[in-house]
């Protein structure tokens, strides 16, 4: 129990640094607990898209058409529903189906292709992007400012821990996680271990497709209204997340994964709006943004290098007394 | 099957490339509801006037402003027997505006309105496809001045360097200090583009001058994120804000973040009509600029009457003419009115006005006589919405 306490304040001392220190640069604008409250609420998508992403992430897919479906389903499940008089709860299903729906189909080519899935995701990003531009009359999906609730206190947190329950659930109580931190470690051995692969990767695209279908109802609720984009813009959304899924892997040596994407995720969004109500240009908060993920990065890949030198130091300094010994002995 | 599945998604992306960018481009007839009619014309051969193809390259009629240019233009259009052809599109990449230019001209359009581009490469080609255009002096720069100085093609360029974008940014932000408001943020494109650039200048003259506090801004692409990010460390102490932006992202955001009763706010470009209604209804939205679409006629008539061998109006020098400006709405009624009498059947100008600045409808006026009543039109006395109102319920019969 003491080292989990242990592990979790290492963990946190990461977002506490940067809560802390943006506290102070904007003398406490940054740091009040409606400000805090509000980074949670605009935390949200990023989150949900975070544990869509992660699925995949741990085995090394990296999926860039993650934002094009959720455009596609946002757009296409805010017309349809519309048309046919659902409400949000039409919106929801509609959504969940399509997302699930496109990357499935997705993950069918994989397996059935064999490109890396890096590429496969830009080329069905852009097949997805063109999707709403062909098929709606003005590349739009509107909901009424009444009906967007999803994105307001308590339904967004509501939303949001019940899908980090099925996250945890997934990744730490069934065959399905675990097979997929399988793969992640080392793909050869979890083959050789009889993990079918193709079914594990495939099942991981329909279970990020049911959270990327969540994650269109809540930004469809936080926009209002979703307009089509193209030329892969949709990437442009997934790139917070992608990076909390990358301090999530330092962090995670010290709590469970699923925590370390949230708390990850939770960091970026943090230093995003502390860097807004510090007022820097959009071109400054991303050289800031690059440049505070190569200080994590470059950090977690050497933290290893001082243990591993005081140990051969120490290795060194056993080995020349016990030489010493002998030679003292002769 | 292996072989053939991949024909297959190889044939899907390559659809995907298609579609990507752009909507295919739609020819519209003019509204039925316009009762338009214009006296048949014709030149000297016995043709009658009309019968061109104009092209406009601009967002989905789901904005709100593109909805309102797509109207004036289809107004125009059946008043002098022309064909409009419209091109959707998103981004406003080299790229993307060079694509649609290229498709505009080979579905046949023999002249295109421009709201922007800057490349001298797009200009030349269309000198060079005998095309004519006409835009906004956001596009002529140097390098273009000298591909389109002198060319028959070139029909002129709206003035925006009078400061009409300035002038919209400091009439929103006028209109909440007219409010009470005394602490805002405002949300705008990134900078560097001159029209953004502008409107910026514009809400920080206009915060000056009526004493506000610009607490914080946000400057970039992620219109939705910035306005949360500026909500969520500064919500508490603000009372209003400025959107230069479209949509309704801003409103959606101070919605969100519960800060609907305590924050004031204004946007430059109004979100659809129909919206920008239940908005003002709502409290939502406190303030928005009006009649900036109407510019898009004068844009028409350039063109038209280089197409239809009228005399040219501003064709010398650098062929800069006068811009119609626009007006601040700060009330559901003045919403209505706008719409109605600004951006529904009739855009603002009537048949009569439109008809008077081409001179093969009007022969009776002078070249200096029609740019006269440009200008006359461009004036505050004329551009308001009581007289606006006025000469169009006089049109439609309303009086």
């Amino acid at each position: 129990m003491r080292k989990k306490l242990t592990n979790f304040g290492k963990a946190m001392i990461l977002p506490l640094c940067v809560y802390l220190l943006f506290t102070v640069l904007t003398k406490g604008a940054f740091g009040s607990p409606k400000s805090m409250l509000a980074i949670v609420r605009t935390s949200i998508v990023p989150i949900l898209l975070g544990m869509a992403l992660s699925f995949g992430m741990t085995m090394g897919m990296w999926n860039f058409a993650s934002g094009a479906i959720i455009y596609a389903a946002a757009i296409f499940s805010a017309n349809i529903a519309n048309a046919l008089h659902l409400g949000i709860p039409g919106v929801a299903i509609i959504s969940i189906l399509i997302a699930v729906v496109l990357n499935s189909l997705m993950g069918w080519a994989y397996n059935v292709f064999r490109v890396p899935c890096m590429v496969l995701s830009l080329g069905f990003a852009m097949i997805y992007e063109a999707l709403p531009n062909l098929l709606t009359r003005d590349f739009t999906g509107k909901i009424k400012m009444a009906d967007a609730y999803l994105a307001d206190m308590p339904w967004c947190v509501i939303i949001v821990l019940i899908m980090f329950l099925i996250f945890y659930i997934i990744y730490n109580h069934t065959t399905l996680g675990t097979n997929i931190s399988a793969i992640g470690a080392n793909i050869s051995i979890a083959n050789s271990a009889g993990v079918n692969i193709d079914s594990v990767k495939f099942f991981s695209f329909l279970i990020s497709g049911i959270f990327l279908g969540i994650t269109a109802v809540v930004f469809l609720s936080v926009n209002v209204s979703v307009i089509a984009v193209t030329g892969f813009a949709s990437c442009s959304m997934i790139f917070d997340s992608m990076m909390g899924i990358f301090i999530a892997a330092v962090l995670a040596k010290y709590v469970n994964y699923c925590v370390a994407v949230v708390l990850g995720i939770f960091t970026i969004r943090m230093l995003g709006t502390a860097m807004v109500a510090m007022g820097m240009s959009s071109q400054m908060r991303g050289v800031m943004t690059g440049v505070f993920l190569l200080i994590v990065l470059v950090y977690s890949a050497n933290a290893g290098l001082l243990d591993g030198l005081k140990k051969q130091k120490a290795i060194a300094q056993s080995v020349n007394c016990e030489l010493k010994k002998e030679q003292n002995i002769l | 099957m292996k072989r053939l599945l991949a024909m297959l998604l190889s044939v899907a992306m390559v659809l995907g490339l298609c579609a990507c960018g752009s909507a295919q481009p739609k020819e519209t007839e003019a509204t039925q509801a316009a009762t338009v009619s214009a006296p048949v014309v014709q030149d000297d051969s016995g043709n009658s006037i009309g019968g061109y193809k104009i092209g406009f390259f601009y967002l989905p009629e789901s904005d709100g402003l593109s909805a309102q240019y797509h109207r004036a233009l289809d107004f125009c259009a059946e008043l002098t027997n022309c064909e409009m052809e419209y091109y959707d599109m998103m981004n406003w990449s080299a790229e993307d505006l060079s694509t649609a230019v290229e498709t505009l001209i080979a579905n046949g359009c023999q002249g295109i309105i421009m709201i922007t581009g800057n490349s001298p490469a797009l200009f030349q080609y269309m000198n060079e496809k005998g095309v004519y255009y006409t835009g906004m002096t956001r596009s002529y720069t140097d390098e273009v001045a000298l591909v389109v100085d002198g060319s028959e093609y070139n029909c002129g360029w709206l003035d925006e360097n009078s400061g009409m974008n300035v002038d919209m940014g400091y009439g929103v932000t006028a209109a909440l200090a007219e409010k009470g408001c005394k602490n805002i943020a405002y949300v705008a494109g990134a900078p560097g583009n001159q029209m953004r650039d502008d409107r910026v200048l514009g809400i920080e003259k206009a915060a000056e001058e009526f004493g506000m506090n610009i607490v914080t801004s946000y400057r970039g692409s992620d219109f939705a994120s910035g306005a949360a990010d500026i909500l969520a460390t500064h919500g508490a102490e603000l009372d209003g804000m400025v959107g230069s932006i479209n949509g309704d992202v801003c409103i959606a955001a101070i919605n969100s973040a519960g800060y609907a009763d305590t924050i004031k706010y204004a946007q430059i470009d109004a979100p659809s009509a129909e919206e920008t209604e239940s908005y003002f209804r709502t409290g939502h939205i406190d303030a928005v600029t009006a009649g900036n679409n109407v510019f898009i006629v004068q844009s028409y008539m350039q063109l038209f009457n280089a197409l239809s061998g009228a005399d040219r109006l501003f064709n010398e020098g650098n062929r800069v003419y006068p811009m119609i400006p626009n007006f601040i709405v700060s009330d559901e009624e003045g919403w209505q009115s706008t719409v109605k009498y600004t951006a529904g059947d009739v855009p603002a100008l009537t048949p009569d006005e439109i008809l008077a600045l081409n001179s093969l409808y009007t022969p009776d006026t002078t070249v200096e006589q029609k740019e006269a009543l440009v200008e006359k039109y461009c004036s505050s006395e004329y551009w308001n919405l009581d007289s606006i109102v006025a000469r169009v319920k006089d049109y439609l019969g309303e009086n």
